[in-house]
């Protein structure tokens, strides 16, 4: 049974202080701390690849554990902001970069906010499928190569990081039954519009869809484990912003404790924010935890992770 | 459809539930940065008037509605469109 063994990241060192951009993007310190809940963004430096910030992250999963490069058969990228132009996939170019055999199967996943819960089921599923051993999934998925500076909308709130996790058949936690949805028609809500173009985000549309179906989707998760509110420890929610995890918490009756935002020093990482905040807790951790994502398609996910 | 009437109950109820008050007095034309919304309670806010009322109105912003005369008209388009 494949499950995560282990989670490591990078985040760059430099970041934008939202708190002294505000002024300029017509918002108020209060704002910022209270509702964006974004003090700083992360910036990766402007030659950094994707790829690049994903072996940092590796690097960083080596300095924790032992890990036997030639034994990897599985690399996957889940990201929407890959190397270049997206050809060759990133995957290709990460296992080049990190010297793995050949006989990995390497690919991306394109999905953004819900990419992590969606691509943990993808390749825990394929790896056990074709009796896979060792996995690496990356989220990797840095949006200041698509925003625009001057956009209060998305300006303040993405943040550029990356993130492995560890799949063997010894692992820590393993995915219970998982729920995922879309929504096409709401796809003009989050995008970059054209090629080459910038990011643009209706964010009422954002936030009611995050209010209406992704509560429905974690009850009906819920249900399908056997699991009540209360048989969950703790609820890790894609950190969209303080805004949007305070009210989905308070929306399921959790309080902030069950429901943290973790990310005031980092900014929204898009599939990255869930790792980011399972690496914290992954060695200590408790017996159930939920995880839920949701954001561009539009797409949203929810799973549990058993404790083995 | 709505009333006027109906639709300024919706939103002073609305606007107590995003503030967490039990008192408002709010003008017709008085805009909602006034008795205290930002942009994102105003999101909350359109979301609390869809429950109160049992209505959707789709994709919406309070964008160019920010007092409950304008937020009225704009609603009443919206809910004649879907």
């Amino acid at each position: 049974m494949i499950g995560i063994s282990d989670v490591a990241s990078y985040i760059p060192p430099a970041s934008l202080s939202n708190l002294e951009r505000a002024a300029a993007l017509g918002k108020t310190p209060e704002f910022i701390r209270d509702k964006i809940g974004f003090l700083r963004v992360a910036r990766k430096q402007a030659q950094q690849e994707t790829s690049d910030l994903a072996v940092r992250a590796f690097e960083a999963l080596e300095a924790k554990r032992r890990i036997d490069r030639a034994a990897i058969d599985c690399l996957v990228v889940c990201t929407q902001n890959p190397d270049a132009h997206g050809l060759p996939h990133t995957a290709a170019v990460l296992q080049g970069k990190l010297g793995l055999a050949q006989q990995v199967a390497a690919f991306d996943i394109s999905l953004g906010c819900s990419g992590f819960v969606y691509s943990l089921a993808v390749v825990s599923a394929f790896m056990e499928a074709n009796d896979l051993k060792q996995g690496l999934l990356f989220t990797a998925d840095p949006y200041s190569k698509i925003l625009a500076p001057d956009d209060a909308d998305t300006g303040l709130l993405f943040g550029d990081a990356a993130a492995v996790t560890y799949l063997t058949a010894q692992p820590l936690y393993r995915p219970l039954r998982s729920r995922f949805a879309s929504d096409g028609k709401l796809s003009h809500s989050i995008q970059v519009p054209r090629a080459g173009g910038q990011l643009s985000m209706l964010g009422s549309n954002v936030f009611k869809f995050t209010m209406t179906v992704v509560p429905e989707q974690i009850e009906a998760c819920l249900r399908d484990n056997g699991l009540s509110k209360d048989d969950v420890d703790i609820y890790l929610f894609h950190q969209g912003s303080k805004f949007i995890v305070d009210n989905l918490g308070k929306k399921l009756g959790l309080t902030p404790g069950q429901a943290p935002f973790e990310a005031a020093e980092v900014g929204n990482t898009v599939s990255s924010t869930l790792p980011l905040m399972l690496e914290r807790r992954l060695q200590a951790g408790p017996p159930r935890i939920l995880l839920s994502g949701f954001g561009v398609g539009l797409s949203w996910a929810t799973t549990v992770l058993q404790r083995v | 459809m709505f009333s006027k009437d109906q639709f300024r109950d919706a939103v002073i109820e609305g606007i107590k539930r995003v503030r967490d008050v039990s008192e408002l007095k709010i003008r017709d034309d008085e805009s909602f940065a006034d008795v205290g919304l930002d942009s994102l309670d105003g999101m909350n806010l359109v979301l609390e008037v869809e429950t109160i009322l049992g209505i959707s109105l789709g994709e919406f912003d309070l964008k160019g509605a920010n007092t409950i005369n304008t937020f009225y008209d704009k609603a009443k388009e919206a809910v004649a469109k879907s």
